[in-house]
Formats: structure tokens, C-alpha cells, sequence
């Protein structure tokens, strides 16, 4: 029976709306394979780093200082040092995130003690994302200028009690300036980070994202039993005491083999991405999610005559298990009450398991434990929808 | 026009007849903008969770603890057992030890005494080192100094005051706060809203949600009988078509208003009236784009709709904000993306050219409707 059953499910699902979703599944993974660029040691990220413009009209060891810290910062990718109105014709065709431009006599401002002209940024309009994100960086690392300088400036205050003569005092005091430059220079090696353990943004999404697409067949296996109700099969099958679980089980596999179908061309496009990710780790992940979705389709499907309801709600039931996985904004920005119930999305230990696997890190058996758990109740409550059928 | 408004009386009840509609309409937009506002303030990281183990106990190691006391961080002083349980519960960003000899070895650059554990998911590691080097760079320069000072001192053949080191972390101190102070000014209309990761944008899930809400209200409100019996009737169909159109707006707009402001009481932050204006652009384009969907054959409309949405959203920006290279080569062309792009301030489609086509597709709609019905009253 569950041969005849995968037989006739299969003539059913072929059709325009699995054509669709073969097609979503490959125009994103295409789509998503133009997100990712690589950095020097050829690992992939999501966003490419852009460069910048600066004008140094002081032209004095703090410039020095500033252009290699900016240098140094990952997401910045070149530092050009132009003249303002090659910086400005940059910045006009996108090149650049924003133009530095450093004021005259800045170092001399800094070293006689004078009121110093301010440093003047102009932010590139059509890059807000990058802007804001950078704008972080640039307000704490401006912290670090001040802290040098300031040492710096008690550091002369002192001296001058001390050396009279001009020439000695601006050797002593060009001599503090690089040795505490050359210290903020090695400034990362401050701090030893001892665990990685950083969000990554471009795993992130590819976590998120292969969560979703696993997501999707469910609506197909809803659209099938949808069909049945419509046809009167399901009254047929009811009538001939066909098992409800042969019935779901059937429709469920053939969910899955689109499933796996419109897996292969996103495999691909991130087998060469991100080769730590192999099939296996990818397909253990996503297959209970996809069971626990599809069956819980199901149970919606035999609750409602409504059919366009019922989709919708299954659609908002992967939105929010998706959410709740912290797939959308990161766990860590979600609020507390939905950290405390995130383990009872499905797409919780999927989205984690992919994540940890990128990072090349064990995953905790408990996270295939629970999926597995996960997947036997939603094949009960389908099974138990089916018996209380409101259809 | 006194039909219109009953009309339009007659569709809103209709709509909020429905559960879903209702949730779309109340539920959502209060739950995501909480969730959004919540999810935007933390992306600011200004609730940073630190627990510092201090072997050093010294006065260096209690500067620096003081540094990142005065960010208003949260710091909890506590021992490696209770630091490390609560970065297994995630209850810190991090831990940070500062270990012995930290400040007997100020001057010594090789060797770093500060060691930090990232939370899992961190994304305040380059604003804690930050910080910490603000603060320990002036401990490094006064050690140096004091040293160079002490020299200088005795080859003058003088004594070094005995409150040198003292004096000068004291002038450090005051200078970090007046003089040394680095002034940046931000030049262009962009409003900076320092943020710790590029991947959530604030109102991506209204601009999603409200997408959805818009095709499910056009297909719910577009029943071919109804619009049949009323193309018998003078002005029957564009009276139906307008009052259909009006009360989804009315709903979209409550919906957009909800969002907004439980999302920016949240961020204490006041209502943009222009940020409002644009998603009602987007309201009125995606409804004329459900117009025009509600035409597909009945058991696909809404799978189709579906999958159209998603795609829209993704390549768009919805799920990750783009870059914006990408969002300016592919993404600004998707419904999605446009009104994400205007709202983040990229100039992209200008909205009054966005408002006409959309109004010429609410009216491309209409005639496509009446098209239709005339074919089936033809037919029957």
C-alpha cells in the first residue's frame, strides 16, 4: 500500500507549484552565491570590505597612525590617499565608504597644546548599512587616539619643567610619540582572545537560510493533502481503513525527495563556499526539521476547509519557528522570553547544528536528541489531527 | 460616494471578521515591533554583560576595571569558577582575566597579561578591545614616561619629585577629558546609528509582514461572484474595486502606525513621519501587485503570492540587510528592497515615481478585473 501511495503522491506533486519552488530554491541559491566574496586567506564572507579615502592635509606621524590603523581594520579594504577633490569624485561614483580628511597642522595643534580643528568625515549616502557599522568602530577607536594623546600631552607638560632647550624637547617628545605609537599600532595584541566563539554573519545566514529552505516543501506536502480533501481521496482513503500514518508518511517522502532535489543546486553553490559544511551534516540537520514541519502541516490541513487560511497559517508557523531559532535577528538580540522558549522551535536545532558544523565545532548530541523528539510529536499530533478530521 | 464608505464599512467588518486579518493586523505588529525595538537597542551595544577575573589585584588591573565601569557596562568582579558558569548560561558577553604580573610587566610589549573568553554568539569583541587598549595605553605611556622622566631627572642631576607618577596619571586623566579629546565631524544627510552587526535592519519584518498582510487582504476581498453581480449594477465594479482598496489601506496604515510605535518606544525614539509615509507607499504598491495576482487561478494564487513574497524579500534585504553593492545592483529592484533602501536613506527609485507606478497598477488592476468579469458574464 505505501508503494501505490508514494506512487500516486508522486504523479500529484508534479506539478507548477513544486516547479516554483524548484525554481525559489534555485534562483536563491544563485542569488546567494553572488553574496559571498573571500578575504585574503580565502575564507568566505558575506560582505566585502570597501575602501576608503583620506585626505592628510597635516601630514604628520598621527597620520601615519590613523592610516594604518584604518589599514589594519578588517572590514576596510584599501586606503587611498587622495587629494579632496579625487576623494570627492570617489565618493560621488561609490568606490569609497567615506572620505578622512585629517586638518592642517593638526600635529602641531596637538604637541603646542592649541585648540585643534576637528577631523571631518564625509560618509558615503548610499552605503547607511556600512556607515553605521563603521561608524562604531571609528567611535571606539577614536578612544584609543585619545587616550595616546593625552599621555602624550601630560608627558610634554612634564618635560618641559625639565628640558629647555627647544630642539632636545621636540626630540624627546618625537621619541615618546613613536613609542607609543608603535604600541597602539600593535594594539590587537593587548588583548589575547583565548576562545573564538563570535557571531559570524555570513554563517549566520547560511544557517538561517538552508533552515527556511528546508522549511518550504512542507507547503507542498499541505497543498497534497489539501487536494485529497478537495477530491474526496481522503474520505476514499478513510472509507477503505487505509493507515493514517502510510497516508502521511507517504506524502511526507515525497515532500522529501523535492526537499533533496532543491537541495542539490544550494549544496553546490555552498560546497564551494564553505567546504567545512559537507551533504551529510547538511542533510542531518535539515531532514527532521523539514519531518517536524511537514507534519505539523498536516495536522493543520485536516482542522480547516479553508484552504487558503490554513496555508497562511502554516506559512506564519515557519516564520515564527524561524524567529524563535533566532534565524532572523540573532538569538542574542532577541528578547529574553523568546530565548526561553526558542528550544520548542524545530528550526532551533536545525539552525544550530549548521552553525556549530561551520564552525567546525562538535554539536552536542542533545541537539539531534531533541530534533528526533521533536519529530515523533508532530507525527503523533498529525496522526491525531487525522483522527479528530474536521474535513 | 455614500456607497463607497458603506462599501468600505461592509469590507472592514468583513476583514476583521477574519482571525487571521485580526492577528496580521493587531497581534503582529505589536509583537514584532516589541521584538524589533528590543532586538535594535541591544544591536546598539550599549548593554554590554562583562565578568573580569582580577588576579593582578593591583592598581593598574583596578584602572582598568574602573575604565570599563565608567562605559556603564555591567561588570561583575568575581572569581574563574562563577566567571566561567556564567559564560556557560550565556548570562556575560565575556570574560576577561586580567592575570599576575600585569602591571610589574606594564612595559613589556611582547607579553600581553589580559585574557578575554567571547560568549557564544558575541558581537562586542572589537568594542571591549577597544576599550580596554583606551584604557591600558595610558598606563603603558605613563610607565614608559615616568621611566624617561626619572633619567632625565638624574642626568640634570636632580630628584625626581616623589608624586611623579601620581601627577601624571592625574593630568592624564583631566586631558583625555578636555584637550586631548578628538573632535569628528560627520559631513552628509545620513543619520549614524552605531551598530554591532550589519544583519538586522529595523523594520524588515513590518516591511515582510505588512507585504503578506497586503496579498492576503487583496486575494480575501476578491471573489469573482460578488464582483460579478455588481458589474450589473451602475459604477458597481469601481465602487467595489475602490471601497476594497481604501479598506485594506485603512487596516495596512493601523498596522504600519502599531508597528512604528511600539517599535520606537522601545528605542526611545521619536515617530518619522516620512519613514511612515514611505511604507505607505509600499502598502499601495504591493496592493496593486496583489490586484493583479488575485487574477491567478484560485488553488495557486496564494502559493504563488507566497513564493513571489519571499523571493521579493530576500534578494531585498528582509532576512539579512544587504550590502550595498548588492543593493544597489539587484536588490532596490524588488518591492523589498526599494522601500528597505528609502527608509535606510540610499537614493534609489524616487517615491513619487514608485506612487505612480503603483497607482497605475491599482488601475491597471481595475481594468483587468472588469476585463475579466465581462469575459465570464460573456461565457455564462
Amino acid at each position: 500500500m505505501l508503494r501505490r501511495l508514494l506512487i500516486y503522491y508522486l504523479r500529484e506533486s508534479i506539478n507548477i507549484k513544486t516547479a516554483l519552488f524548484l525554481l525559489l530554491v534555485i534562483l536563491l541559491a544563485v542569488f546567494s552565491k553572488s553574496l559571498v566574496s573571500f578575504d585574503d586567506e580565502g575564507k568566505a564572507r558575506l560582505y566585502e570590505p570597501l575602501d576608503i579615502s583620506f585626505v592628510d592635509n597635516d601630514d604628520s606621524i598621527i597620520s601615519d597612525v590613523i592610516e594604518t590603523q584604518f589599514a589594519d581594520l578588517q572590514a576596510i579594504g584599501k586606503v587611498h590617499m587622495d587629494t579632496m577633490d579625487r576623494a570627492q569624485e570617489r565618493l560621488a561614483d561609490n568606490e569609497i565608504l567615506l572620505i578622512l580628511e585629517m586638518p592642517e597642522n593638526f600635529y602641531e595643534q596637538t604637541t603646542s597644546g592649541e585648540s585643534r580643528d576637528r577631523v571631518r568625515i564625509w560618509l558615503n549616502e548610499q552605503m547607511p548599512a556600512e556607515s553605521n557599522l563603521f561608524a562604531r568602530l571609528l567611535n571606539h577607536a577614536v578612544d584609543s587616539f585619545t587616550s595616546v594623546q593625552a599621555s602624550l600631552y601630560a608627558y610634554q607638560e612634564e618635560l618641559s619643567l625639565i628640558v629647555d632647550d627647544e630642539e632636545v624637547f621636540d626630540n624627546y617628545s618625537r621619541n615618546a610619540t613613536w613609542e607609543v605609537a608603535a604600541r597602539m599600532i600593535s594594539r590587537n595584541e593587548l588583548l589575547n582572545v583565548e576562545k573564538e566563539a563570535r557571531m559570524r554573519q555570513f554563517w549566520f545566514v547560511v544557517a538561517s537560510l538552508s533552515s527556511l529552505f528546508a522549511m518550504l516543501p512542507a507547503l507542498l506536502v499541505l497543498m497534497l493533502a489539501q487536494n485529497e480533501i478537495k477530491s474526496g481521496q481522503h474520505r476514499r482513503l478513510m472509507a477503505a481503513n487505509v493507515s493514517w500514518w502510510k497516508v502521511h508518511l507517504s506524502k511526507v517522502l515525497i515532500g522529501m525527495l523535492w526537499l533533496i532535489t532543491g537541495l542539490i543546486p544550494v549544496f553546490i553553490a555552498l560546497s564551494f563556499t564553505l567546504p567545512q559544511l559537507r551533504w551529510y551534516h547538511l542533510f542531518i540537520a535539515i531532514i527532521p526539521l523539514y519531518l517536524s514541519v511537514s507534519f505539523l502541516s498536516l495536522a493543520l490541513a485536516f482542522q480547516s476547509n479553508n484552504s487558503e487560511a490554513t496555508m497562511l497559517t502554516c506559512w506564519m508557523m515557519i516564520l515564527t519557528f524561524l524567529l524563535m531559532a533566532g534565524g532572523i535577528y540573532p538569538t542574542q538580540l532577541l528578547p529574553s522570553w523568546i530565548q526561553a522558549i526558542q528550544k520548542f522551535s524545530p528550526a532551533y536545532y536545525s539552525f544550530s547544528q549548521i552553525y556549530e558544523t561551520l564552525y567546525e565545532r562538535s554539536v552536542p548530541s542533545l541537539l539531534y536528541i531533541y530534533s528526533v523528539i521533536i519529530v515523533i510529536i508532530s507525527f503523533i499530533i498529525s496522526g491525531l489531527s487525522w483522527k479528530r478530521s474536521k474535513v | 460616494m455614500i456607497d463607497v464608505f458603506r462599501l468600505t464599512k461592509i469590507k472592514l467588518i468583513e476583514l476583521i471578521n477574519r482571525p487571521l486579518i485580526l492577528v496580521m493586523m493587531i497581534v503582529l505588529p505589536i509583537l514584532l515591533g516589541s521584538i524589533a525595538g528590543v532586538s535594535n537597542v541591544r544591536n546598539t551595544g550599549k548593554d554590554i554583560f562583562l565578568a573580569i577575573v582580577d588576579e593582578d589585584q593591583t592598581d593598574a588591573s583596578a584602572r582598568v576595571i574602573e575604565d570599563l565601569r565608567a562605559k556603564e557596562w555591567h561588570i561583575d568582579l568575581t572569581d574563574d569558577d562563577s566567571a566561567q558558569r556564567r559564560l556557560l548560561l550565556n548570562d556575560v558577553d565575556g570574560v576577561l582575566t586580567i592575570r599576575k604580573g600585569f602591571e610589574a610587566n606594564l612595559d613589556q610589549i611582547e607579553v600581553s597579561y589580559l585574557y578575554y573568553v567571547e560568549a557564544e554568539g558575541s558581537m562586542v569583541t572589537t568594542m571591549v578591545r577597544e576599550v580596554i587598549v583606551a584604557s591600558v595605553l595610558p598606563l603603558f605611556s605613563e610607565r614608559s614616561m615616568v621611566d624617561k622622566l626619572t633619567v632625565l631627572y638624574e642626568n640634570n642631576g636632580q630628584t625626581p619629585p616623589p608624586d611623579l607618577a601620581e601627577r601624571l596619571r592625574d593630568r592624564i586623566e583631566k586631558l583625555r577629558n578636555e584637550q586631548a579629546k578628538i573632535e569628528i565631524e560627520y559631513l552628509g544627510d545620513l543619520v549614524i546609528a552605531p551598530t554591532l552587526t550589519f544583519v538586522v535592519s529595523d523594520y524588515s519584518m513590518e516591511v515582510f509582514f505588512l507585504s503578506i498582510y497586503a496579498i492576503l487582504g487583496s486575494l480575501a476581498l476578491n471573489r469573482a461572484a460578488q464582483r460579478k453581480r455588481l458589474g450589473a449594477s451602475a459604477y458597481g465594479l469601481p465602487k467595489d474595486y475602490v471601497a476594497t482598496i481604501l479598506s485594506l489601506i485603512i487596516i495596512g496604515s493601523a498596522q504600519i502606525a502599531l508597528y512604528s510605535v511600539f517599535m520606537l518606544v522601545l528605542m526611545n525614539q521619536s515617530i518619522n513621519i516620512i519613514n511612515l509615509l514611505i511604507l505607505f507607499v509600499f502598502l499601495i504598491l504591493i496592493l496593486g501587485i496583489g490586484q493583479l495576482l488575485s487574477l491567478i487561478e484560485e488553488s495557486l494564487r496564494l502559493y504563488l503570492s507566497l513564493m513571489l513574497l519571499l523571493f521579493s524579500a530576500v534578494i531585498g534585504g528582509c532576512f539579512f540587510q544587504l550590502s550595498s553593492g548588492l543593493l544597489m545592483k539587484y536588490g532596490q529592484y524588488s518591492p523589498h528592497g526599494w522601500v528597505l533602501s528609502t527608509l535606510r536613506g540610499t537614493r534609489v527609485t524616487p517615491i513619487w515615481v514608485v506612487l505612480m507606478f503603483s497607482l497605475t497598477i491599482l488601475i491597471l488592476g481595475y481594468f483587468a478585473h472588469k476585463h475579466r468579469i465581462a469575459k465570464e458574464t460573456d461565457n455564462s
